[in-house]
């Protein structure tokens, strides 16, 4: 356990933020900043050892030789999220850390590299709201007097008869 | 003697949280209709035994204080994110540009005691 990978996501919000603009993109709110990451130990640099579970769904919070420390695993919370919400994501930054100099107990303090590595990846993004829907015209229908009515029934039976007609 | 080297090593091992601000753009224009106003780098630093139990973290009421709390786990970005929008308020801004969050750490004899910081910066701007 102590020499796990861990995979998370920590997402922040809040009424000022979305009060705020983000520089070119005036037309848009944001909605939230996400931090997602994940690490891993690897042996050689290469050989994936054991990282945190990109798979948010699953019970088990470690994959075993798989390598999910990779850009495209860490990125998947941040796609689904925007799909799943309609959002944009802007402002994306990745950062790539490796650690290849590890002290392991017993070595007395001297470290070779590139043996046991350990790799860290994170991206945080800006999320802007879902645009809304372009607002349609609103069509504002005046009272009908009851004659009205009477008249525009008169001429649906009208109408209905002759569709028979055709029909027939 | 003793005590101050005790007062003095729990400063160093404290959790704190900062805010930086760089106001000298020197007249560096930014992209679009905006112009720089300045630049904020908020950090939160925390303490941890076994990675996960948190002993010493920032106090996120006393930013630039040297103010603790114990146990308890405030290095959030929620946090990070309030603290920002603090700032920006104060400052009278609300638009934001290159805004990234990122953390680091480190460790003492692997994971038994590990030190976490969040970092989140952002460039306040206004209009021109």
């Amino acid at each position: 356990m102590l020499m796990s990978g861990c995979y998370s996501i920590q997402v922040a919000s809040s009424q000022d933020f979305s009060n705020c603009r983000l520089a070119a993109e005036e037309d848009r709110i944001p909605a939230g900043h996400m931090l997602v990451q994940n690490e891993g130990w690897f042996l050689f640099d290469k050989l994936p050892i054991v990282c945190g579970n990109a798979n948010t769904e699953s019970w088990f919070p470690w994959t075993f030789f798989s390598d999910e420390v990779s850009m495209d695993y860490v990125q998947k919370a941040i796609v689904r999220r925007a799909k799943v919400r309609g959002e944009r994501i802007v402002q994306m930054n990745a950062i790539n850390h490796n650690q290849t100099l590890i002290t392991l107990p017993g070595t007395q303090g001297f470290s070779v590299p590139y043996i046991i590595c350990h790799h860290k990846t994170q991206i945080s993004v800006v999320f802007l709201k879902a645009a809304e829907p372009a607002e349609l015209p609103v069509i504002v229908d005046e009272v009908a007097d009851v004659e009205d009515v009477a008249e525009m029934d008169e001429i649906a039976d009208m109408e209905e008869v002759t569709y028979m007609e055709v029909a027939e | 003697m003793k005590k101050l080297a005790f007062a003095l090593s729990l400063m160093a091992f404290a959790g704190c949280m900062t805010s930086e601000i760089s106001r000298t753009t020197n007249g560096v224009e930014g992209d679009g209709p905006e112009s720089h106003l300045l630049t904020v780098e908020v950090e939160n630093v925390g303490w941890y035994m076994f990675d996960y139990i948190p002993l010493l973290c920032g106090d996120p009421q006393g930013v630039n204080k040297v103010s603790s709390v114990m146990f308890k786990n405030t290095l959030t970005l929620q946090n990070n994110l309030d603290e920002l929008m603090r700032i920006a308020q104060r400052e009278g801004s609300y638009t934001l540009g290159s805004m990234m969050s990122y953390e680091t750490s480190e460790s003492v004899w692997v994971f038994f005691v590990s030190r976490h910081a969040y970092h989140t910066s952002a460039t306040l701007m206004r209009k021109r």
